[in-house]
């Protein structure tokens, strides 16, 4: 299993300190979650979210 | 406010986290996962526990590991990853039953002070989504990072 930090983890960031002050967290990359792209998962789940997104009106976009 | 979380693990993409959950039942894969939608600026975010070999995900288990704040503080990290990779979108989230939901809400309402600072945050009512307030019972929550 390889196992790295990712580098866009400390895009524009000067010192871990500001990394860390920005709430964003140091994540593992594994390889092996790659693997599991294909597999469709959690399908009742999303059947369950797509029915409520095509019924639900969306707020409007702030940024 | 600094909380107490789990290791997180990515895919290459950021749309799928794994971590360990760890406590009275032992240790639990738990994966996390950012699922495109039918609509191209919505993600939904499922999460459960996972087996390494059925690959399998079961999201209506109680695993009980009495550790429910330190594995929504690291859902909540995960968010926070998958925003950074993917700032333009919304993140919809819902639970697997109303009582789950319930508990989301409950994690979101002890935790907003810190979120609204950097999400806007919005509950599903009445079919529309509206600015999340505390207290009130929600069917789903969507999230949009705030630059």
């Amino acid at each position: 299993m390889m196992v790295f930090w990712h580098k866009e983890n400390f895009r524009n960031m000067k010192t871990l300190k500001e990394f860390e002050n920005k709430n964003i967290p140091l994540v593992a990359i594994d390889k092996n979650l790659d693997k599991l792209q294909n597999t469709v998962m959690f399908t009742e789940k999303l059947a369950k979210a797509n029915r409520v997104l095509s019924k639900v009106k969306l707020p409007n976009q702030k940024n | 406010m600094k909380v107490e979380k789990y290791n997180l693990k990515s895919g290459s993409d950021f749309t799928r986290f794994e971590f360990i959950s760890e406590g009275p039942k032992g240790t639990i894969r738990k994966l996390i996962e950012f699922q495109e939608t039918n609509n191209p600026n919505i993600y939904n975010l499922a999460f459960g526990d996972f087996n390494p070999i059925s690959h399998e995900i079961d999201d209506l288990a109680v695993s009980d590991n009495h550790d429910t704040e330190k594995v929504l503080a690291t859902v909540v990290a995960a968010v926070y990853a998958f925003f950074h990779k993917y700032p333009e979108v919304y993140i919809y989230a819902t639970g697997s039953t109303k009582a789950r939901t319930r508990l989301y809400r409950m994690g979101i309402s002890r935790f907003y002070e810190n979120i609204k600072e950097d999400f806007y945050l919005y509950g599903h009512y009445n079919d529309e989504f509206e600015e999340f307030v505390i207290g009130k019972d929600y069917d789903g929550f969507l999230a949009q990072r705030k630059f």
